[in-house]
């Protein structure tokens, strides 16, 4: 439902000017696919750390916010990049995005990351000491929700 | 005499279709084949090598920017370091297994390719930058530990690493562009 309902911005990102600027390049898609990838390293490798963190399995020696505080930016600079790389290289081929089923299992786990990460994340990271559980459960839930935006990304290419 | 019929060339050429030679003698093992046939294997190794890597290098990272006095800087370098070194240890294990499998899977059409030879290049240097700085500049550790912005040398080393990982990673993905 979610996907006919997104069917006419897909249209429109198809006749959009930077979508076929993209599309007519040689060269872009593949560069914008190289920074996406940045994004997704910058993401990843700040969550992962602060997901161990929560757990209690690293950098014991810093409170959890003072973590918090150190990977937030790198967080969010990743997710940003990955939203605009995303959408450049979902302008240039939007039908192939469309039609493919592992894009809109990524574009779930993506948006449930992104509201996970501005509500229950930014809350917990900003706690002083956190309790195993709630700790356990945000750094399961960081692992999942990036982990599968990652592997479902990859997936695109092949299926 | 040109450069190119010198005799380094004519090594260079030697030594260059002696290993491609090999490299297709590997990818047409079993193993070799398999893996390049398969529906799912090559997929899901090619995605552990992706997440391994964001995993290691998103690891790696911390310890470069401490380097570089950017990040972490009221904590000491020594103790970045105990905190992520077997996390990024076990994401480099399993980024050079289930590379290994890759190339072994497509090592006649990666041997030759521009981006696959700048990404071993890379590597390379990536290890010769980690081996100096471990058996020389983290000789005097105690000295610039707790700086919040480190020597020169300490620094430059963090730089180069960062810069030699994202050459790494943009010519692996540059890679399936030009096969």
């Amino acid at each position: 439902m979610i996907r006919e309902s997104l069917g006419p911005l897909f249209d429109w990102l198809s006749q959009s000017s930077i979508g076929t600027a993209v599309a007519d390049s040689r060269y872009a898609f593949a560069v914008i696919e190289v920074f996406h990838l940045f994004g997704i390293i910058l993401l990843l490798g700040s969550a992962s750390l602060m997901a161990l963190r929560l757990a209690g399995l690293t950098m014991r020696e810093q409170k959890v916010s003072e973590v918090g505080r150190q990977l937030g930016w790198y967080t969010f600079a990743g997710l940003m990049t990955m939203i605009v790389t995303g959408v450049l290289m979902v302008a240039s081929i939007p039908n192939k995005y469309y039609n493919s089923g592992p894009f809109w299992w990524k574009m779930g786990f993506f948006w449930a990351g992104v509201v996970f990460h501005f509500t229950i994340y930014r809350k917990v990271t900003g706690f002083d000491r956190v309790g195993w559980l709630l700790g356990g459960f945000t750094a399961l839930a960081v692992v999942v929700l990036w982990y599968g935006t990652g592997a479902f990304g990859r997936a695109i290419g092949f299926f | 005499m040109s450069f190119s019929d010198s005799a380094y060339m004519r090594l260079y050429d030697a030594i260059d279709s002696y290993l491609l030679e090999k490299c297709i003698t590997l990818s047409n093992t079993p193993v070799g084949t398999y893996i390049r046939e398969s529906t799912w294997e090559f997929p899901v190794i090619e995605g552990i090598h992706v997440l391994s890597i964001a995993m290691s290098v998103g690891m790696i990272l911390w310890f470069d920017l401490r380097l570089l006095g950017v990040n972490m800087r009221p904590r000491p370098i020594s103790e970045i370091f105990r905190n992520i070194y077997w996390w990024m240890v076990g994401g480099f294990l399993a980024a050079i297994l289930s590379g290994f499998l890759l190339f072994w899977a497509e090592a006649d059409r990666a041997f030759p390719n521009i981006f696959a030879r700048l990404k071993f290049i890379g590597l390379l240097l990536a290890g010769l930058n980690i081996l100096y700085f471990h058996l020389g500049t983290q000789r005097h550790q105690s000295d610039w530990d707790n700086d919040v912005s480190p020597p020169f040398r300490v620094r430059a080393a963090g730089f180069l690493s960062i810069t030699l990982w994202v050459v790494v990673v943009a010519a692996g993905r540059l890679m399936a562009y030009t096969f």
